[in-house]
């Protein structure tokens, strides 16, 4: 990058403009911050690059949401990258921008998310009322005959695979709140619950009994199944 | 030491540090973080799920690309760091003279070429002083600009001071090609 940027200042401003679709994020930031004043054709062109790039790299965090709760959290992200860029006072944050802005964009992003799920506007999902439907012992039981849970993970395993999987997982479940349980407890090896206080489960995580996300992850394994064609 | 650390400041070092959000990981910083246990969690479990997340949502790129771009550039307006547009209307014909010449010398003018690409133009041995002191007044313009160019990749080892013709100095530029016919021959290549 240092290379890059050496490069870069010795070339005319207009040269800039050229270049900036090519140039390393990290570059870009470090010259939109660095010119103390300039035309304003040259920071429109910079910064146009440098949101196209947030948006980008954003874009893939807020999957499955929907249109307008996607938009306004990369806006957010986007507004927020943006003013640490041009803040006039160097910080730990705009440092990191100049070394990881990927990994910048895609924590804002995260994060940014993490809050609008736990506002009101971002409880997903509908509150199942019956509490017999979500008795999780009854549901493994009469899934025993198909195949487990390691076969479908075999099959989720395959990466090209995986994203049809879901997405028709997805759509035959109600509630994403189920797909999303099984995606941590078999894809990242969360507990359903742990006896350690100090350590994360999907209890805690869901705010649930073990009994109904048992329910979860059986109903969206029932889905991930048909979805890959093995029915009873 | 991990007392005073903001959650955020924690996420960017973990961003760094964790390719995939494994539960084994959660556990290992929520242990080196107990007081942002909770959120770490929360983080942990929405990384996971967004990362295997399939359905691609659509998103008004432009509309988004000129919301953040007109946000920031109200903030440069406000911090004073945007030039003015077309401050210079005329300049006098011996800086456009070596505003011609910067710009023919793309980024290897210094002051001895400029002077000598300034006599070559006009036909005339231009002193050295004359052109700096042009040079001076393109540059407080914000005409021109000039770097200083880095030892390693000069001859003698030496800094030097390159002039380029800026965004603001192409425009001047294109009104001196509009009206100047000697200069004009000079920019043909100069849309």
């Amino acid at each position: 990058m240092q290379t890059e940027i050496g490069r870069i200042l010795r070339l005319p401003e207009s040269d800039w403009i050229a270049e900036a679709k090519d140039l390393q994020n990290e570059t870009l930031v470090f010259l939109t911050r660095q010119i103390r004043r300039a035309d304003e054709e040259l920071y429109t062109r910079l910064l146009q690059e440098l949101s196209k790039r947030i948006i980008r790299l954003a874009r893939r965090w807020v999957r499955g949401l929907d249109r307008i709760t996607a938009e306004d959290i990369v806006l957010k992200v986007e507004i927020d990258i943006l003013e640490f860029v041009l803040t006039e006072k160097p910080s730990r944050k705009t440092d990191f921008l100049e070394i990881a802005f990927a990994q910048a964009v895609e924590r804002r992003t995260i994060d940014a998310l993490r809050k609008h799920n736990n506002s009101p506007m971002g409880h997903r999902g509908e509150i199942l009322t019956d509490a017999t439907d979500e008795d999780g012992d009854a549901i493994e039981r009469a899934a025993d005959d198909r195949p487990g849970p390691e076969a479908i993970l075999l099959q989720l395993e395959d990466e090209a695979r995986r994203p049809e999987l879901l997405r028709k997982a997805c759509d035959a479940v109600k509630d994403p709140r189920h797909v999303e349980a099984a995606i941590l407890h078999y894809g990242h090896g969360w507990p359903i619950t742990s006896k350690d206080p100090t350590k994360s489960d999907l209890e805690r995580q869901f705010q649930a009994t073990p009994g109904q996300i048992k329910y979860w992850i059986a109903a969206a394994l029932k889905a991930m199944r048909e979805a890959i064609g093995v029915e009873k | 030491m991990t007392g005073n650390v903001s959650f955020e400041d924690v996420l960017d070092a973990l961003m760094l540090e964790e390719p995939t959000p494994s539960y084994a990981t959660l556990l290992r910083w929520s242990e080196r973080y107990p007081q942002y246990r909770e959120a770490l969690a929360q983080f942990f479990a929405t990384w996971a799920i967004q990362a295997d997340q399939p359905q691609q949502v659509a998103l008004d790129e432009d509309r988004l690309v000129e919301r953040g771009v007109s946000h920031a550039l109200e903030i440069l307006r406000r911090q004073g760091r945007l030039e003015p547009k077309a401050s210079i209307e005329w300049l006098p014909p011996f800086d456009q003279l070596v505003l011609t010449a910067t710009y023919l010398l793309r980024d290897k003018g210094d002051y001895v070429n400029i002077a000598r690409k300034v006599s070559e133009i006009s036909g005339t041995n231009v002193r050295l002083v004359s052109t700096s002191m042009s040079l001076g007044r393109l540059e407080a313009w914000r005409l021109v600009s000039s770097p200083i160019s880095d030892p390693k990749t000069e001859p003698d080892g030496r800094t030097r001071r390159y002039f380029m013709v800026t965004i603001a100095g192409e425009r001047a530029l294109a009104r001196v090609k509009e009206t100047s016919k000697l200069l004009a021959n000079f920019l043909e290549d100069f849309a």
